[in-house]
């Protein structure tokens, strides 16, 4: 490789005319490189975070994150270190649906996201895991691998195991889903679709339990609708169904049926270029979030600090989940 | 007023309950119209949110749904708000809203009388708003027009009542004015009975005085009243009575049919009066101006009812002048009539009496008793031989002057 002293010190030896064509080179080239850092300065100039509604937690609204990027502008030193970075601003991307979200992540585009746990062991981009949200109800924190909740599988007050003494065998469940349908919400939730469906073919020893499913666009609505009537037997995440039981105390007969294994809460996932184990700007951003989501906790949500090693579980429980649906087929 | 308290607490009572049962019912309309309008508003937000429409899968968007719930029950007409939907597979009807309702209690529909709107989606119904409409106003204000119902109610039937009464005191009234009007025509007819006969004495008296007269004169003078003159007086006034007598009762008296018609000389028929009533005018210039000398044309009549015409005459007008003044009687040929006019130089007919003059028993001596007949019976003779008689305006005597035109006899 030539060095810029070397290289003038060739240019010196040359005849006047060579020297001049070197000399235009050299400046096309210069000014070919101050291009190129300008184009990828711009490229960057804002901080892209990307969010969806019907993770499995709760769902965060545009204007809670305005919010937070309003706290974000007003942090110096992270603005500081994130103008060091090219970056002057913050913009959302709202992704249409886990597929389109999935798309965005793949091709770079975010460089922050709130995404349901099950993206990230689809994503393929290595963004990484840095924070995950943590809200009301049951939630199982382990060592190392952050903070979990589980899924469950519940009767509803016009199923047969409504009365608590009626005794759950799986056959009678088996007969019973062939008949009546249930409700779900999406299937871009683990710890509200995947693990409990997971659960129920355990229980019941079959690869596709029920296919009479009404889709629902978060926990709480399933539970509202098997109470309602639409379903008699709901699944969904496990603080949801506690929080509306809880609600309707002995009204409503509601009976859990059965509980998922514990899997991770939804996670903020960053662009590599922004992990806190490499990038200052990352680690300011991840205090900088952590501390707006505990002052203001929005949606009664706040952040916790997370890696991937405890999202690594949802990578399991997917790879059973598609054995599952292959056998089923 | 008699028998209880004034009418206009009452008139006005009634004319202010019905204003306010008019203002109420705009009121009453006003709110109703209020909730038609929510009612449709409410049903329209709902199908315009599309949140009872989805139609994959029954899938029900309970957020939005409690979310429009919420702004509609901040509304002061909404107590109670429920929101159904309709089960596109089954067509079963699922409480969303409060979506624990139907788990619940089973007759939820009961217990509220609820204002059902149907939500459609499409051309099918997609769900159902049960909405207890708060309807305390509409209450209050059904209350009080009630309540002033019944105010008018009584107020008009105390009015009605009451008028009922006078109408009642009225009919009896009017029954006891009829009952004395009855007594006071069979009372007047009595004395009518008795003024007739009065009358009648009266004129019947007329000839038998005469005669009586005559021969007290030819008793006390019997050399200066001729014997033949007597008797033809006599016999004169005896002829008078008996027609008198045969005339007896009004009709017959003033139509006698018995009589011949005949040729009648207009002056001597005077002369004949005046001899008549003689006595009642023995103080009275009596002055016949009647040509006697073939001017005058004849007339066809039963002389003694010309002599009955001129005698009341005479006597009506020797009474109105007190037996003092002067009667000129005169005749005039006119075309094919006679015109008699009888004067006097008393005090005249009060002019607005003219009309009536000659109606029965009308008079203006009642006082000195007139019977009122006098006139009446000379307007039936006139009017038997197709005359006529009316009063003018005396200007020459002063006094009255009443004009007899009567047909001349033909030929």
């Amino acid at each position: 490789m030539l060095t810029g002293s070397s290289l003038s010190h060739e240019v010196a030896a040359f005849p006047p005319e060579r020297s001049r064509i070197i000399r235009f080179t050299f400046i096309v080239i210069f000014i070919g490189c101050l291009c190129s850092v300008s184009a990828q300065s711009s490229r960057s100039s804002i901080l892209r975070i990307g969010y969806m509604e019907g993770g499995d937690t709760a769902s965060l609204q545009q204007s809670d994150l305005e919010s937070l990027a309003a706290a974000i502008q007003e942090r110096e030193q992270l603005v500081r270190l994130m103008n060091a970075d090219g970056i002057e601003e913050t913009g959302f991307i709202k992704a249409e649906s886990g597929r389109d979200m999935l798309l965005r992540l793949n091709a770079g585009e975010l460089d922050l996201a709130f995404i349901p746990a099950r993206l990230w062991a689809q994503q393929d981009a290595d963004y990484e895991v840095i924070l995950q949200l943590r809200g009301k109800g049951s939630l199982t924190r382990t060592r190392g691998q952050g903070i979990m909740h589980h899924g469950v599988v519940f009767a509803g007050p016009r199923s047969p195991w409504a009365d608590p003494d009626t005794a759950i065998l799986a056959a009678d469940v088996s007969t019973w889903l062939q008949n009546n349908r249930v409700a779900a919400v999406g299937t871009q939730s683990m710890a509200g679709y995947v693990a409990p469906m997971l659960k129920l073919s355990d229980e019941l020893q079959l690869p596709r339990p029920t296919d009479e499913i009404i889709w629902f666009d978060s926990s709480t609505e399933v539970v509202q609708a098997v109470v309602a009537g639409f379903a008699t037997i709901g699944i969904c995440e496990e603080s949801a169904f506690e929080r509306i039981r809880a609600e309707l105390e002995d009204a409503v007969q509601l009976r859990l049926m059965y509980r998922s294994v514990p899997v991770p809460t939804d996670p903020v996932v960053v662009h590599p270029r922004f992990s806190p184990r490499r990038s200052e700007t990352g680690r300011e951003l991840r205090r900088a979030m952590r501390e707006w989501f505990r002052d203001n906790r929005p949606q009664g949500l706040t952040l916790e600090t997370a890696q991937d090693t405890g999202f690594v579980v949802v990578r399991a429980l997917l790879t059973r989940w598609r054995a599952l649906a292959s056998e089923a087929n | 007023m008699r028998g209880g308290p004034a009418r206009w607490p009452l008139v006005m009572a009634v004319i202010l309950s019905v204003i306010a049962i008019a203002t109420l019912l705009w009121l009453r309309q006003r709110i109703v119209s209020e909730e038609e309008q929510f009612l449709n508003y409410a049903r329209r937000l709902y199908e315009l949110s599309g949140s009872l429409q989805r139609p994959e899968n029954d899938t029900v968007r309970f957020t939005e749904i409690e979310s429009v719930a919420r702004s509609l029950e901040e509304r002061e007409l909404v107590r109670q708000l429920v929101v159904t939907k309709v089960s596109r597979r089954t067509g079963d009807e699922h409480t969303v809203y409060p979506y624990f309702l139907g788990a619940k209690t089973d007759d939820w529909k009961n217990q509220v009388s609820w204002r059902v709107l149907d939500v459609h989606g499409g051309t099918t119904v997609s769900g159902r708003l049960y909405i207890d409409v708060d309807s305390s106003n509409r209450t209050a204000i059904d209350t009080a027009a009630g309540t002033f119902s019944l105010l008018l109610i009584v107020c008009l039937g105390i009015l009605v009542t009451r008028q009922r009464g006078k109408d009642a005191e009225l009919g009896r009234v009017r029954s006891e004015l009829e009952e004395r009007n009855v007594e006071v025509i069979r009372l007047e007819r009595l004395a009518l009975a008795g003024q007739l006969s009065a009358n009648i004495l009266h004129d019947l008296k007329k000839p038998v005085l005469n005669i009586r007269h005559e021969a007290e004169d030819a008793a006390a003078h019997p050399d200066e009243i001729p014997q033949d003159e007597l008797l033809r007086l006599i016999d004169e006034q005896t002829e008078l009575f008996l027609a008198m007598l045969r005339d007896l009762g009004i009709e017959q008296f003033v139509r006698a049919e018995d009589e011949e018609e005949e040729y009648c000389d207009v002056a001597e028929i005077v002369n004949r009066s005046f001899g008549l009533v003689r006595y009642e005018s023995r103080n009275v210039e009596l002055k016949n101006t009647v040509p006697a000398d073939g001017t005058i044309p004849l007339i066809m009549a039963r002389p003694h009812r010309l002599i009955l015409v001129f005698s009341n005459l005479i006597i009506n007008a020797c009474q109105a002048m007190d037996g003092e003044g002067e009667i000129r009687v005169s005749a005039i040929a006119h075309g094919d009539r006679v015109v008699i006019t009888v004067r006097d130089s008393g005090p005249g007919v009060p002019w607005e009496m003219r009309e009536r003059l000659f109606e029965p028993f009308s008079t203006t001596r009642a006082d000195r008793g007139g019977t009122g007949l006098g006139l009446y019976i000379c307007a039936s003779v006139v009017g038997e031989l197709g005359g006529s008689i009316n009063i003018q305006r005396e200007t020459e005597l002063k006094g009255a002057a009443f004009r007899i035109e009567l047909p001349a006899a033909p030929g």
